[in-house]
């Protein structure tokens, strides 16, 4: 188990150095140049060179990498060419704004998800695994733009019962009804994908082998599913709900944007429009970190489930 | 209105008028300046709005006068309300609504260069509607494109527009309480001018022909601007019109963080918060020299998705939108529950046409894509109207100094005639710009209307534009044959007529039609040299026929500013440069 982690930590860091590189290099391709980015279209070609030269923008790239690199292993992400402050004085909100959304979705769809997978799975062929089925892929398709501006307007401008978004700011009380409708929305775009892993998995394994033994060798209904049904049919589930726990925290542009959320979707994306490289790598960063985070935990949580995963690691 | 005029009380006001003035008010008096034009251009020279009104008494009947006082105060209204001057109805509001405790604006996210609101590179709107509540510059321009004191209450020119004397409000001061003096005018200025600042304003100033070392101190309450050349509009490049030019401390060294540095300022208000990522919150300034803001805090937050920021407007969780455009806000035109403030302004979109080379140097090409275009149609389509036709010159209709509008005509068999004899068999072109607002969409309706003429146009809307397809700044950059560019409010055409269109030795840094045309650059130096009206129409007359005739630039519309304030929101005053003043806004 220790050389199992010792590995996927290593292709973990190996990947982040990948990523890093990558996305430096994209960011400084990109056309155009950082300083008429600042300074705007009418501002002074003059001016935009004293910038570009005040930022260190005008020497190769490998060695700005390498700088970059450099610092960011010393814990320093350097100053948003923005907002000529530390990144680090905006990267912690944003990403606490986007985990906060993220676990407020989890909390609502992995519970129905599950749920309502092991619900159709149970009444296979039925109505009701029909409907689930139906409507789980039906809320998946239909792109998060349309769920939001429907929960907006029955729920923000019809009812006035929560704000249409916001910052996630002030109160607790504040907080929590400003993160509803966004948390919905997005809890409706995965609702489908859970539970169809649920589904399947839940079906797989009430006709595995080892089921019907449990249920010949005596045990209870409650005792079979919780010990040999759920735990083997959670296992894909699992590996879904990690790989979307990144899409969560930085790809969630659209949710942010229709909503108003400050979070890190919102926040790589303004860096990436503003050529603001050192807050666009640190965000990329975090969201690449927490990534890896999922999935080690995700593969972790498998192997406890699953000992065959963990003595294929070992070995 | 000459059958009633008061000799004395016009000779009285004479005596206290240098030469350009007094030549304002011969114009007025003899019939060849209307009142709105009179208004306009008394104030430039440094006529108070109540001058103003007494001279139109003067000169009219009493009917008359009655009448131009109501409409000089329906011109100047929002004057008033932002110069914290003498308006005792603003009093009263205070009174009465001192209990209001927060009014929230909707606005974009500042741009990077406004990311820390620093007054030397603030470069949009969205900064600027924060700023409009904080700073103050030394006099605002109005809606109506007149001028209005603010930190100054007096300017006038000498003789010929080349030095102009500004004197300041000794009642002004700074939220620490300390007084505005000379010193922090001249060191602002400074600031803004010198090349090494990478100040926003230096494009401003350039063709207001202000360079380093030109600005004096005569007293602590008197500043003097000596300029390189007379400037007829220079009042303007210190006006709210340059929305860098809010007035700091002479003691302020460095702006950079200005947003949460608590540099002094003059304003209503005093940023209490910012985040550069969510918004700012502004608390009265308790030291305010003006009529203390009846609203006890400002919120801003940033919303820059259009839809996002009505859905929170319209379900009550913002009282004001300092702008919307009409595409994608039609919902909000006819909301009862919506005051729509609407201004006619000189914000508009250029598409520039290369004259140096390419299948646009031929100019006959260049005139029949200008008459190609159905300009009435693109404002109906694109703005349901509310926007005005523009004519390939700046000198919109609502510049005073335009005159009578040189018409660009629409006729297509005109325009196919002219493409017959240059280029029957058409060409291929890539048209390039900036995707944002309308912008792509007026690229379509040049492609469709360049079709007709055996032009294909391919339209690569770009995030480099600016960088890479609008000017060639060197030989590297490639610039384009034809590109659209965005062009904000300002009160005078000058800059417009200056840094797209003159020739690039003479200060066309903006000039992507590489437009070199000895005759225009001496037109419009005579044009920014002129004090008064009527040679500046006599100016922008030939410059509008050059230019139809030349079509270096389409300038196909110039649209209107609209903001929507909540119907129980009062005294929110915007401006089309992006200004949001707040200092008497009321909630009931």
């Amino acid at each position: 188990m220790t050389r199992y982690l010792i590995r996927r930590l290593g292709l973990a860091v190996i990947t982040l150095v990948l990523l890093s590189m990558v996305v430096f290099l994209v960011a400084s391709v990109l056309p155009g140049s950082v300083g008429r980015a600042i300074l705007g279209p009418f501002a002074e070609q003059q001016s935009v060179d004293n910038l570009n030269e005040e930022l260190g923008l005008n020497g190769p790239v490998h060695i700005r990498y390498l700088r970059w690199a450099g610092d960011a292993f010393r814990g320093d992400f350097g100053e948003s060419y923005k907002f000529r402050a530390p990144v680090m004085d905006f990267l912690p909100g944003a990403f606490v704004a986007s985990l906060k959304l993220a676990l407020a979705t989890l909390v609502i769809v992995i519970p129905l998800g599950i749920i309502g997978g092991a619900i159709a799975a149970f009444r296979k062929g039925r109505p009701t695994d029909r409907i689930i089925t139906i409507v789980g892929l039906t809320l998946a398709v239909t792109p998060e733009f349309v769920v939001g501006i429907v929960l907006i307007l029955v729920f923000a401008v019809r009812l006035k019962w929560l704000p249409p978004g916001g910052s996630g700011d002030g109160t607790i009380g504040e907080q929590l009804k400003a993160i509803v409708l966004p948390a919905l929305t997005l809890s409706a775009i995965l609702f489908g994908y859970i539970a169809r892993m649920a589904r399947a998995g839940t079906i797989n394994a009430l006709a595995a082998d080892y089921t019907r033994t449990a249920t010949l060798k005596g045990l209870t209904w409650l005792q079979v599913m919780r010990r040999h049904v759920l735990r083997n049919a959670m296992l894909p589930t699992i590996a879904v709900i990690a790989s979307q726990m990144s899409y969560l925290l930085g790809g969630l542009l659209v949710t942010e944007t229709m909503f108003n959320y400050k979070g890190l979707g919102l926040l790589i994306a303004k860096a990436a429009e503003d050529r603001d490289v050192p807050m666009l790598m640190a965000s990329v960063f975090v969201v690449g970190v927490f990534s890896m985070i999922m999935t080690l935990l995700a593969d972790l949580l498998t192997a406890w489930l699953n000992p065959r995963v963990r003595l294929e690691g070992a070995e | 209105m000459s059958s009633k005029r008061d000799p004395r009380q016009l000779d009285a006001i004479r005596r206290s008028q240098g030469e350009i003035g007094n030549h304002v008010i011969d114009e007025y008096a003899a019939g060849r300046l209307t009142r709105r034009a009179f208004l306009v251009r008394g104030t430039i020279v440094g006529m108070s709005v109540p001058t103003i009104g007494a001279l139109i008494a003067a000169c009219g009947s009493s009917d008359d006068a009655g009448q131009d006082a109501t409409a000089v105060d329906e011109d100047t209204g929002n004057t008033e309300d932002t110069s914290g001057g003498e308006d005792t109805s603003s009093e009263e509001d205070t009174g009465s609504t001192a209990a209001a405790a927060l009014l929230v604006i909707g606005s974009g996210t500042p741009s990077a260069a406004s990311a820390n609101l620093d007054p030397v590179l603030i470069n949009d709107q969205n900064g600027l509607t924060i700023l409009s509540s904080v700073g103050q510059t030394l006099l605002t321009s109005n809606p109506d494109l007149s001028l209005s004191p603010l930190l100054a209450t007096e300017w006038s020119p000498n003789a010929d527009g080349s030095e102009w004397t500004f004197k300041l409000n000794p009642a002004a001061t700074f939220n620490d309480g300390t007084p505005v003096t000379a010193a922090d005018v001249v060191a602002t200025m400074e600031r803004l001018v010198d090349p090494d600042n990478n100040s926003n304003a230096l494009s401003a100033f350039e063709v207001g022909r202000l360079s380093p070392g030109g600005i004096t101190a005569v007293d602590d309450n008197t500043v003097l601007f000596r300029l390189d050349g007379p400037m007829g509009n220079f009042p303007y490049i210190v006006s709210s019109d340059n929305y860098n030019s809010f007035v700091l401390p002479a003691s302020v060294t460095d702006t950079s963080a200005f947003a949460t540095a608590n540099i002094p300022t003059t304003g209503a208000y005093m940023i209490e918060s910012y985040d550069g990522v969510k918004g700012a919150t502004l608390v009265r300034n308790p030291n305010y020299w003006g009529p203390a803001a009846p609203i006890e805090k400002i919120e801003f937050q940033f919303i820059d998705d259009l839809a996002a920021q009505i859905t929170a407007f319209t379900s009550g969780e913002l009282d004001v939108m300092s702008q919307f455009s009409v595409s994608g806000g039609e919902s909000l035109l006819d909301n009862p529950d919506v005051n729509v403030i609407e201004h006619p302004s000189t914000a508009h979109r250029q598409i520039h046409l290369r004259t140096s080379k390419g299948p646009f140097a031929d100019k006959r090409v260049r005139q029949a894509l200008a008459m190609a275009m159905d300009r009435g149609a693109i404002i109906d389509g694109l703005f349901s109207g509310k926007a005005n036709i523009a004519n390939d010159s700046p000198f919109f209709d609502v510049f005073p100094s335009t005159g009578t509008p040189v018409k660009q005509e629409y006729n297509l068999d005109k325009a196919k005639a002219l493409m017959a004899e240059a280029a029957p068999d058409g060409f291929d072109t890539t048209l390039y710009g900036f995707g944002t607002q309308e912008i792509p969409d007026l690229a379509v309706i040049v492609q469709n209307a360049a079709r007709e003429l055996g032009i294909n146009i391919t339209i690569e809307m770009r995030d480099d534009y600016y960088d890479n397809y609008w000017v060639s700044w060197d030989e590297s950059v490639p610039g384009s044959d034809i590109g659209i560019t965005d062009y904000g409010h300002r009160g005078v055409p000058d800059v417009f007529l200056a840094a797209p269109l003159k020739s690039a030795d003479k200060g066309g840094v903006w000039n992507g039609a590489e437009f070199a045309n000895p005759t225009y650059d001496a037109l419009v130096d005579e044009y920014s040299a002129s004090t008064d009206l009527q040679s500046q129409q006599a100016a922008s007359a030939k410059i509008q026929t050059l230019l139809v005739d030349e079509v270096p630039i389409i300038f196909p519309y110039n649209y209107n500013y609209l903001s929507a304030v909540k119907t129980n929101i009062s005294g929110v005053v915007t401006g089309a440069m992006g200004y949001v003043y707040t200092d008497q806004a009321a909630k009931s």
